[in-house]
């Protein structure tokens, strides 16, 4: 074990890996800061980089972003009251009341400091549950695997908006993408249709770069451009340490509810900083005073977000699952670095899995540096006009499809998925569970199809296993507690 | 236009979509294919097909059975998307016929005029400076190879 984590040392020193870090930290909290962009389309926006970067500086590019735009939503929650993320909305309640009193400075240190607790204490537990969930997946045979998928793919039904029938069937729609090219089991090509680039399938950074940015590019751009009213010039303030220690409760709560709800699937930041969010009002002892500039409101979303972060690596690292879709699009690059999540990542390449551990530490510490250092820098980045940002991100984007294999067809492919969206997200259907659908796909083909061949043909037989019928049970649990959720009245 | 117009028309768009292709699964070339399930290459999108094709039928009966309220079509939001998909599709046209720099500069030189930004001289400078900044930083530091010019000269 010391030996792993002496190369995963060496690994994480390199002058390389340590720019990517800081790179990606930035990028991510602009990013983050900026609303209306989001952690899918900062990951999409570097992910040209991340195919020129070797393996280590690639994965540490992607979860600065990541860290970085979870925590940067809360500067425009704060300065503005637009969360620069969903996972900010929350922080809003409690970080503009507090801004417009003239303490800015003191919520940016609130947010900053809880998004720091919050995502270490996610690494701890990235650290002690990925082992176990890897060690016990090793076992699991195609019957296993396949009602994994399937536990995995209610995350459709969480992510689904407003309508479950619209979500279900854009992550019907991402399963039939994934399905376009080559027959895993026998080679065939499938729905090519005489088009040689199809045969290779349609990529998921395409689909992604489509789906999220270009989509959200003309969404906004419907939406119409405003500007916004910037709360002037701020700092940033740690509040005295008595304070701290007045609240450690809230932290440490705010900490586990992220944590956990990270590893479940479908449920993200925005999930968890809310239900954070009431559970800190419902206890808090300083309750009546939440909504009105109260830290604890700040402690418990940002805190609670970016908890979610390290939580939503376990599943992504020890089963090859995404836990969102933020780690969907990671989960694809990740492959085409040649890591392949899973169990066999915990017994191929440990010193791998302790570097990427350890990325992950220094993300959030270098998060926290530049959110202390660079408050002024990053409230001036709101006053971007968005027309020129819009039109940056979709260069950005469009390279990012090009730079997977160097062809115009996936800019294409990006362009069409993108026109797509857009007019489809106008009519309330969602991108989320598309991309869930088009990462899940051709693995659930796999296991169902491998499945079949050991049992014959036979599908009773999957509930000969205890693992199997239980995933089965959980899968049907979660479904049917997402239709109750969604079709209750009120 | 009702506000239950948009489901109709995505949800007749899925359900001819679902049509083309579960006729394409009965085309020749699957023919050969094993007729066990888990041999056959069409077995599991059939299944994907039937489950969208329910999916879409259960979104247009539901659709059509709510009324929904008259909501007013916003035209000059459609018209600027409509200008901004239209860009951006000419963008990725021309960007193999002029390379990458030059698509770039005109693209970044028009999209924020469409989307209503009129500091000339800001624009200006953006559709200069970030095409040559991002050709240095992907093509010179980073070694990704970007679509050059097929027209004029090599990019």
């Amino acid at each position: 074990m010391l030996e792993n984590i002496w190369t995963a040392l060496g690994m994480l020193t390199s002058t390389a890996t340590l720019v990517a870090i800081i790179a990606g930290t930035a990028v991510g909290i602009v990013v983050g800061a900026l609303p209306g962009l989001g952690s899918v389309v900062g990951i999409t926006m570097v992910l040209p980089f991340t195919i020129a970067l070797p393996q280590l500086p690639s994965v540490a590019l992607m979860l600065g972003v990541y860290c970085g735009s979870v925590y940067g939503g809360s500067i425009s929650a704060i300065l503005i009251n637009t969360p620069g993320t969903p996972a900010s909305a929350a922080t809003c309640f409690d970080g503009y009341p507090m801004a417009r009193r003239g303490d800015a400075d003191l919520a940016l240190g609130w947010a900053t400091m809880a998004s720091l607790i919050g995502g270490v204490f996610s690494i701890i537990v990235l650290m002690i549950a990925a082992p176990q969930l890897a060690a016990l997946a090793v076992r699991f045979g195609p019957i296993e695997y396949f009602a994994l998928m399937m536990f995995a793919l209610t995350c459709i039904a969480t992510v689904s908006q407003d309508s479950l029938i619209k979500g279900v069937l854009m992550g019907v729609f991402g399963l039939f993408l994934g399905a376009i090219g080559p027959d895993p089991m026998s080679g065939d090509i499938r729905f090519d249709f005489n088009v040689f680039e199809l045969s290779a399938g349609i990529g998921l950074i395409p689909a992604v770069v489509g789906a999220f940015a270009l989509a959200e590019v003309f969404h906004r751009a419907a939406e119409g451009i405003s500007g916004v009213a910037v709360i002037g010039s701020v700092g940033f303030r740690i509040a005295p340490l008595r304070e701290w220690l007045l609240r450690w409760k809230t932290v440490l709560k705010a900490s586990v509810i992220g944590s956990f709800i990270g590893i479940l699937p479908g449920t993200g930041a925005a999930t968890a900083s809310f239900i954070s969010y009431s559970e800190v009002k419902r206890t808090s002892p300083r309750r009546e005073r939440m909504g009105a500039g109260e830290p604890d409101g700040i402690i418990a979303s940002e805190a609670a977000n970016n908890a979610v972060t390290g939580g939503a690596l376990v599943p992504t690292l020890a089963l090859g699952i995404p836990g969102d879709p933020v780690t969907a699009v990671m989960l694809g690059s990740l492959v085409l670095q040649g890591v392949t999540p899973g169990p066999k990542l915990f017994q191929e390449n440990v010193a791998l899995v302790y570097a990427i551990l350890l990325c992950l530490l220094v993300v959030n510490l270098m998060m926290a540096l530049m959110g202390a250092l660079g408050a002024r820098f990053f409230s001036r980045i709101l006053r971007i006009p968005e027309p020129l940002l819009l039109s940056m991100v979709t260069v950005l984007a469009l390279v990012g499809a090009y730079g997977v294999n160097n062809r115009m067809f996936d800019v294409l492919v990006a362009l069409i998925i993108g026109i797509v969206m857009a007019l489809l997200r106008f009519a309330g259907f969602s991108a989320a569970p598309m991309v869930i659908g088009l990462v899940l796909g051709p693995l659930l083909e796999e296991k169902l199809r491998q499945a079949l061949i050991i049992t014959d043909g036979n599908f009773l037989v999957f509930f000969a296993s205890p693992a199997a019928s239980l995933l089965f049970l959980l899968t049907l649990l979660f479904a049917g507690k997402a239709v109750f959720a969604k079709t209750r009245p009120g | 236009m009702r506000q239950r117009t948009p489901d109709l028309i995505a949800a007749t768009a899925f359900l001819i979509g679902v049509a083309v292709m579960t006729w394409e699964t009965f085309s020749e070339i699957y023919l050969a294919s094993g007729q066990s399930y888990a041999h056959n290459a069409v077995f599991y999108p059939r299944i994907l097909l039937g489950v969208g094709a329910l999916l879409a039928l259960t979104l247009f009966v539901s659709a059509l059975s709510k009324r929904g309220a008259l909501v007013q079509v916003q035209t000059e939001r459609g018209k600027r998307v409509a200008a901004l998909a239209g860009v951006v599709s000419l963008y990725v046209i021309v960007m193999p016929l002029l390379g990458f720099l030059a698509a770039t500069i005109a693209f970044l030189a028009v999209a924020p005029v469409v989307l209503g930004y009129r500091r000339w001289l800001t624009v200006v400078c953006v559709a200069t400076l970030f095409p040559l900044a991002s050709w240095w930083l992907f093509v010179s530091f980073l070694k990704i190879p970007l679509p050059g010019a097929s027209v004029f000269w090599a990019g």
